[in-house]
């Protein structure tokens, strides 16, 4: 009977001990990498940067079962379409948005979320499934309509820049109603005027990076993308509503102002021309869409993407806890770094001048909105892990005794080790965007895109047919140039 | 007193299980049980049969091959909606319901390369060849369309499927019938759930 009472004893004593050393190697990081995103770098970015293939099958395939299945489902379709590899890319940009349509299907209170809930309590976000940003879902039926189209699938495209439209729908009415909420209640501001007064290092990271975009959502790269795509099945209309809304976010592109005229003149909106003869002079000239000076023209579309999304960041700050009445220490995701920004490339045809490329989207100032749009909630857990975490360590070390000391010593190592932020995000995009769309004469063609500096970008010998789009997709990534020429079917 | 507490508890917790389950059902509810609001197989027979009898019924097409079945051409159905439907499959549907009503005559368009092919060789080696454009023209085409619309509120989700079919006569250029069909799925996402 004494020996039997002695072991639950000295279980009692080493139990903190354990559960600590457990917790803190399940807080190094479930599926996915034990560095991250040291480990991508590694993997992915680096031999993207210098042109070497990265083994994305190997690195990604294993990946897809975890908690981060949707984020590496993205880096898997982002980097074997880089590649060509478009077949891959659209089975796994496919189980993507079938895991974040699970997601969003399941109850509303599901068995898996609170597990993954509670054991985000214990050790930190990372255990949480990732998420995508309502920026990376779209930016996921863009891409993956870029590989139904190298398919000659042009059906298949329409159906992604429709998915792709209804995301960016959604997000809006989101953000519309949350404001309305925050609205509703007497004596509070919008939320983006909620901030924590605590928080001032990750915001001024976050605010330095996203700039004058206003929210994570609107992205007019793939609503330029969509309008071409709706151009080439012949729905001018859906056409000309995306290029309006393109507009609303980058005003100053002036090959959305021309297709705003051009298609606004064939579907005979007036109103909408005398606007846009206010405000856009420069691109009155450019005739109806369908009329005689643009007959017999092929349409050459160039989009050059550039650079890499940054990496997010984490910053470690005191806060007070007022429940457990001390200061905790909390780690927050953010982004420090600022890519440099983006210069128009050149582009010319058979050695002639065509003209230079204008920006359309800044990615990584989409991201940083989107985290600044976050930040209340990873806040609201990182407290009450801070909160939940202080009570621990006090209990363990007002046990008592020797026990009492290794166990508290215990919890606080562990405290420590767990508390990490979520950095987790879609590191294979690109930084920034630009575009040009022109009409010129059909024909086997040599189109040449010349850096900033001078020196070649890429060159190649396109297709353009009378009446039908050729889009030059580039992506420079550091030292290394990926190009593809998506013919319309 | 004890027992109204246990009554109370078992309808708290047959509220409860009743919230359990995320749902799916048809607007008009007139069909089998549905797994999903996505455009399935069973939407699809659904769909080409009815508008197919909708069509044959029709008292255009009584008197239409009065001088022997007409020429039809079938055009691939239009997908408009934000899913990956096999569309060639629903066209096949149709084409296989109007070629046994055996009021119309068809070409098989998707042997065209063959067929240009087998001219070719007659051209070339066959003692009576029937020359390229001797072919019998179709005198109507029949296209479809496929859209969706989708609303989302709260945990309700509604999704609005529309065919619309119509028939033209090519010599007048005239519509002569059009006809559409909707379906509407609901989806309820749980309270509680996996």
């Amino acid at each position: 009977m004494v020996k039997g009472r002695s072991i639950p004893v000295n279980l009692q004593k080493w139990r903190g001990p354990v559960l600590g050393c457990w917790l803190a190697l399940l807080a190094a990081g479930c599926g996915t990498f034990s560095q991250y995103p040291a480990g991508m770098e590694q993997t992915t970015l680096e031999p993207l940067r210098t042109g070497q293939k990265p083994d994305y099958q190997k690195t990604f395939g294993k990946r897809l079962n975890g908690t981060s299945r949707v984020l590496f489902a993205m880096e898997l379709g982002r980097t074997a379409q880089l590649e060509g590899d478009f077949a891959a890319s659209r089975a796994a940009f496919a189980t993507a948005i079938a895991a974040t349509e699970d997601q969003d299907n399941r109850a509303a209170i599901s068995a898996r979320g609170a597990a993954a809930q509670g054991s985000a309590m214990l050790v930190n976000d990372k255990t949480i499934p990732y998420r995508a940003p309502s920026y990376e879902r779209t930016l996921v039926h863009h891409y993956q309509a870029l590989n139904y189209l190298a398919q000659g699938d042009l059906t298949g495209a329409g159906v992604e820049v429709r998915r792709a439209s209804r995301e960016q729908d959604q997000a809006l009415r989101r953000h519309e109603r949350e404001i309305a909420k925050a609205k509703k209640k007497e004596g509070e501001a919008a939320p983006d005027d909620e901030r924590d007064p605590h928080l001032g290092a990750v915001y001024a990271g976050l605010d330095q990076l996203a700039g004058e975009v206003k929210s994570s959502f609107q992205n007019a790269a793939t609503l330029y993308v969509s309008s071409v795509i709706w151009e080439m099945l012949g729905e001018a209309n859906d056409a000309y509503i995306d290029v309006k809304k393109a507009l609303e976010i980058a005003p100053e592109n002036i090959y959305l102002q021309m297709d705003a005229v051009r298609l606004a003149k064939r579907l005979g909106m007036r109103e909408d021309l005398e606007d846009f003869e206010r405000r856009f002079p420069r691109a009155l000239k450019m005739p109806a869409a369908g009329s005689d000076p643009l007959a017999g023209k092929a349409r050459l579309v160039v989009v050059c993407e550039d650079g890499f999304v940054p990496k997010k960041s984490e910053i470690s700050l005191a806060y007070p806890l007022p429940s457990a009445d001390s200061i905790g220490s909390i780690a927050l995701p953010t982004y420090a770094e600022v890519p440099s920004p983006t210069a128009p490339v050149r582009v010319a045809l058979d050695g002639q001048a065509l003209a230079s490329t204008a920006p359309i989207c800044n990615v990584g100032a989409l991201a940083a909105r989107a985290l600044a749009e976050q930040m209340p909630g990873i806040l609201a857990r990182q407290v009450a892990r801070a909160v939940a975490k202080a009570v621990a360590a006090k209990a363990a070390h007002d046990q008592g005794g020797n026990g009492g000391e290794w166990a508290g010593l215990a919890v606080t190592l562990y405290n420590v080790l767990s508390e990490q932020a979520d950095l987790r995000s879609w590191l294979t995009l690109p930084a920034h965007v630009q575009v040009l769309g022109a009409w010129v004469d059909p024909g086997n063609r040599r189109v040449e895109l010349t850096a900033p500096g001078g020196g070649t970008r890429w060159s190649g010998d396109v297709t353009l047919q009378a009446g039908r789009t050729t889009i030059v997709y580039v992506t420079r990534m550091d030292l290394a140039v990926y190009s593809h020429v998506f013919v319309q079917p | 007193m004890k027992t109204i507490l246990n009554l109370c508890a078992a309808a708290v917790f047959a509220a409860l299980l009743a919230g359990c389950a995320t749902t799916v059902e048809y607007g008009d509810a007139t069909s089998s049980k549905p797994i999903s609001t996505s455009f399935g197989s069973s939407d699809l027979q659904q769909i080409a049969a009815t508008m197919v009898d909708s069509m044959l019924m029709d008292e255009v097409l009584q008197n239409i091959s009065t001088d022997g079945p007409p020429l039809l051409i079938v055009d691939k159905v239009k997908n408009k909606t934000m899913q990956h439907i096999d569309t060639e499959s629903v066209t096949d549907s149709i084409r296989t319901k109007l070629i046994r009503s055996r009021k119309f005559s068809f070409q098989d368009r998707t042997t065209e390369a063959a067929l240009s092919e087998e001219l070719a060789y007659q051209q070339a080696a066959a003692r009576d060849p029937i020359a390229a454009g001797q072919q019998d023209a179709p005198r109507y085409m029949l296209t479809s369309n496929l859209s969706e619309i989708e609303q989302e509120q709260g945990r309700l989700k509604d999704v609005y499927y529309k065919f619309t079919m119509n028939l033209r006569d090519l010599k007048s250029g005239r519509l002569i019938w059009a006809d559409e069909k909707e379906i509407r799925k609901q989806k309820t996402r749980s309270i509680f759930g996996g």
